[in-house]
């Protein structure tokens, strides 16, 4: 799945921040720049991709 | 999905001041010591966003950081500078042309214009292409990938 980040910005300023895309702490490290740019943390909801451990690298020597 | 987080705004970035100011076709005045409001506090709004409850001292009203010119209006918005965020402070009273700027609608467009562009600034910043839209219930929504 792509990776993407969603900003949604409320008329009053109201800001949600939703990833898609990332395993583990991985979607955490891509907002919290953004997150902390922005202002002060609300909320924060974690889905189920958050809790799977990151895409393994594969890479086979032959021998 | 992975992550939902949701961020109450807070003004720190003076470029992306002058970016929702630009959006918006207000002049932002940078260095501006005082703003044009009544001229004397009679203590006749008291608001949950009032500003004698938000940390403004009223022997302090008039003056600010930077201010903001906002067409069509004799009074002006000051941002007085409070620790790392600006706090944006204005006299509502109608004759001053400012009295349709509220917390609810984020001073007309202006709180989520300044967010926008920090978000827009730190996703690019990351090497992401970003898309804009405006949905039909007003929010601004930015895509990055």
């Amino acid at each position: 799945m792509t990776q993407q980040i969603e900003v949604t910005i409320d008329v009053d300023g109201a800001t949600e921040i939703k990833t898609t895309g990332f395993r583990g702490k991985a979607c955490a490290d891509a907002t919290r720049d953004i997150e902390r740019a922005l202002g002060v943390v609300a909320g924060d909801v974690k889905t189920g991709e958050y809790y799977q451990a990151p895409a393994a690298n594969s890479a086979q020597a032959k021998s | 999905m992975s992550h939902v987080v949701t961020i109450k705004c807070e003004i720190r970035d003076l470029n992306a001041v002058k970016a929702a100011c630009d959006r918006l076709g207000w002049q932002f005045v940078e260095g501006k010591k005082t703003f044009a409001w009544y001229g004397r506090w009679v203590n006749d709004y008291h608001g949950a966003d009032a500003a004698y409850k938000n940390g403004i001292d009223p022997a302090d009203f008039g003056k600010c950081t930077h201010a903001i010119k906002v067409p069509g209006a004799r009074y002006e918005i000051g941002l007085v500078h409070r620790g790392d965020v600006f706090i944006p402070v204005f006299d509502n009273w109608a004759s001053g042309g400012l009295n349709d700027l509220t917390a609810e609608n984020g001073l007309k467009g202006f709180v989520q214009a300044y967010a926008g562009a920090v978000a827009k600034e730190q996703l690019q910043r990351r090497g992401l292409r970003v898309t804009e839209t405006v949905r039909a219930d007003g929010k601004l929504v930015l895509t990055a990938k």
